[in-house]
């Protein structure tokens, strides 16, 4: 007997997948379907959407971006450095512009220089690890003012009605990037650039210009998550992002974007990302140990990866 | 005549070797001592404390420092890198926090047997050669962070432990300090995450457990970053001060300001600022064939609580603000 309807699983099997974890997690442990760990779970996830859109960006100009997780730490300790002097607000914009201008000066590398993506970026990840652990000095930075902590962390671990604020900030700037991907000049260059760099540049695209924003917009991106954990935290660490690269990385691929360029978008980078953080919440609230769990995830990520190769072989 | 000027000549030549020679050896013991302190987590709170005892025994004894972070208890290879980068320099001694207890004894083991002068500062090398060392007595901090918990929960409710990294000797110690207390009293249900030790990993973590152990009413960490981000995940949680314990591991201004607040109840403390001075001077008195056993120096614990804030002596543990500025 045939079905009536052909499922496309290439395209349906992810969400599918995300949704029969979702129902397991549950039957394991009710908890984990509750309102509470929804909430502080899609807050994990708020952030790591934007770190991960972020890397997409990169990925779909057939780059990548191995300065995000540096990048996060240097917006971590320049955001609180920043408060100090300037305030909770101009001081939280100017933390974030810093990363920003990692991005920039990564896209002047990769596009003016003709630095392969994945060098120019490793390289920025050690210059700016190394630039902020001279300037901390290795110290870990707390104690801001009561007035400024307080509206610090409201972006952090603040609410909105029901919604965590780090969430409504996702979804709002998710819509932002989905557009400028599905309906701007800018967005259509990048799948171009991502596809066939080499057409690209005889049909006469900017693609010096378009390079240089997608890097700045992926630093950009990573610093609004750094932003969002610190002020979680209401501190300045010198190592945030460490762990959050292969998050990153690990969540666009999950989600189906190619690490060949040109195939993968925003919607891709939301579910990856959703994936990654309610995987690794379920199997805490399941009680599955630490070692098991990150082996799990990393199984994820591969088998995730292999899928990409095979369906470009194909 | 030509034999005498010979002999002359001869006497003079000895004369300068000799001359020579006691020059050479007022520079060698002239020459500024060189050590390397090599730590596995420079950010965390406690190495940067220790830092600023390393470094001004070092100012105080003249000896010339060099300083290496792994940049995370995950990079034993980066570690491995430095010390055999130190061995080829040809440093006249080590102070090593080992990023992990078994990865490291390789390399370890080649700088003994190069005769190297080395103490082992608190984060252990499981190597089988005789060392010096200096160490905190993880399983007693454990213990000491078990007694209280015990004691406040009166001996039943479930406790989480964030022993932190688990290649790492020290924390295995003071787990296994808390767990082997904690045995006696049933009531008490231990739960262990082992996590990196930053504040991201602890707040992810005691959120998914609050979720999976509602019930949970206290949680024992093994960093400053880890019990910061313990303590905020309890924040978040809904929790009022005081409903969840929070026991930590040093004390920096960020954890100070939380104790003050209420939201962390205790923290084992030791000197540790002292410990590194302690270990400056172990070092140059080794380097300079000085030192006499014993092979092993241990420290002193101490809880302190919000009550005791104000009261207990500061002087080796913590460092002025203006450091590091």
């Amino acid at each position: 007997m045939k079905l009536p309807v052909r499922i496309d699983w290439s395209k349906f099997g992810l969400p599918a997948a995300f949704f029969v974890m979702l129902i397991i997690f549950t039957v394991i442990n009710p908890a984990f379907f509750s309102a509470r760990n929804m909430i502080q779970t899609t807050r994990q996830g708020a952030i790591l959407f934007l770190i991960v859109s972020g890397q997409t960006f990169a990925l779909l100009a057939r780059g990548i971006d191995l300065s995000q997780g540096s990048v996060m730490s240097l917006v971590s300790i320049a955001t609180i450095s920043s408060i100090y002097v300037l305030g909770a607000y101009a001081g939280s914009i100017a933390g974030i512009l810093f990363g920003a201008m990692c991005g920039f000066i990564n896209g002047m590398l990769i596009a003016f220089l003709g630095i392969p993506p994945i060098l120019a970026t490793l390289g920025m990840l050690f210059v700016v690890s190394g630039v902020e652990l001279v300037y901390t000095g290795g110290v870990t930075l707390t104690n801001l003012s009561d007035i400024d902590q307080g509206r610090l962390f409201w972006f952090g671990g603040g609410m909105i009605g029901p919604v965590p604020v780090p969430v409504i900030f996702a979804i709002i700037i998710g819509f932002l990037l989905y557009y400028i991907l599905k309906y701007t000049l800018f967005g259509r260059q990048i799948y171009l650039i991502g596809t066939n760099a080499d057409a690209s540049s005889l049909a006469g695209l900017p693609i010096k210009r378009v390079i240089v924003l997608v890097y700045t917009v992926s630093a950009l991106l990573a610093s609004l998550g750094a932003f969002f954990l610190t002020a979680r935290l209401s501190m300045g660490f010198p190592q945030l992002g460490e762990a959050w690269l292969v998050l990153a990385i690990g969540g666009a691929v999950l989600g189906g974007t190619s690490v060949f360029g040109g195939k993968g978008g925003v919607w891709e980078a939301l579910l990856g990302c959703l994936v990654i953080v309610f995987l690794d919440n379920g199997l805490i609230v399941s009680g599955v140990s630490t070692f098991a769990r990150e082996a799990i995830i990393g199984v994820v990520i591969i088998v995730a990866c292999l899928g990409s190769v095979i369906k470009r072989r194909v | 005549m030509k034999k005498k000027t010979a002999f002359l000549a001869g006497v003079l030549v000895i004369c300068f070797a000799l001359v020579f020679s006691l020059i050479g050896n007022t520079q060698v013991s002239a020459k500024q001592l060189e050590i390397a302190v090599l730590v596995p987590n420079g950010v965390d709170p406690y190495f940067t404390a220790k830092r600023y005892g390393y470094e001004t025994e070092c100012e105080k004894l003249g000896v010339k420092m060099l300083f290496y972070d792994a940049g995370g208890y995950a990079n034993v290879n980066k570690q491995i890198g430095q010390l055999e980068d130190l061995m080829q320099r040809g440093i006249d001694g080590i102070i090593l926090g080992a990023t992990s207890a078994k990865g490291t004894v390789p390399v370890v083991d080649k700088i003994i047997s190069k005769r190297i002068p080395l103490v082992i500062d608190n984060l252990d090398s499981f190597t089988k050669k005789p060392v010096l060392r200096i160490m905190k007595n993880g399983v007693l901090v454990g213990q000491l962070r078990a007694v209280y918990i015990v004691e406040h929960l009166k001996g039943k409710g479930t406790v989480l432990v964030l022993p932190g990294p688990s290649a790492v000797s020290l924390c295995q110690d003071e787990h296994r300090g808390f767990v082997t207390y904690a045995k006696h009293f049933p009531g008490i249900k231990v739960i262990t995450e082992w996590t990196p030790s930053s504040p991201d990993a602890g707040m992810k973590t005691v959120e998914g457990i609050l979720q999976a152990h509602p019930d949970l009413k206290a949680v024992a960490c093994f960093s400053p970053p880890l019990t910061v981000g313990a303590v905020r995940a309890v924040q978040a949680s809904g929790a009022r001060k005081g409903d969840i314990i929070v026991v930590g591991q040093m004390l920096d201004a960020g954890m100070e300001t939380l104790m003050r607040k209420g939201w962390l109840q205790a923290t084992v403390m030791c000197d540790h600022i002292e410990m590194a001075r302690e270990a400056v001077r172990m070092l140059v008195k080794e380097i300079k064939g000085e030192l006499k056993p014993p092979l092993y120096h241990q420290i002193d614990h101490y809880l302190i609580t919000k009550d005791t804030l104000d009261r207990f002596d500061r002087k080796g543990s913590t460092y002025p603000k203006e450091w590091r500025k």
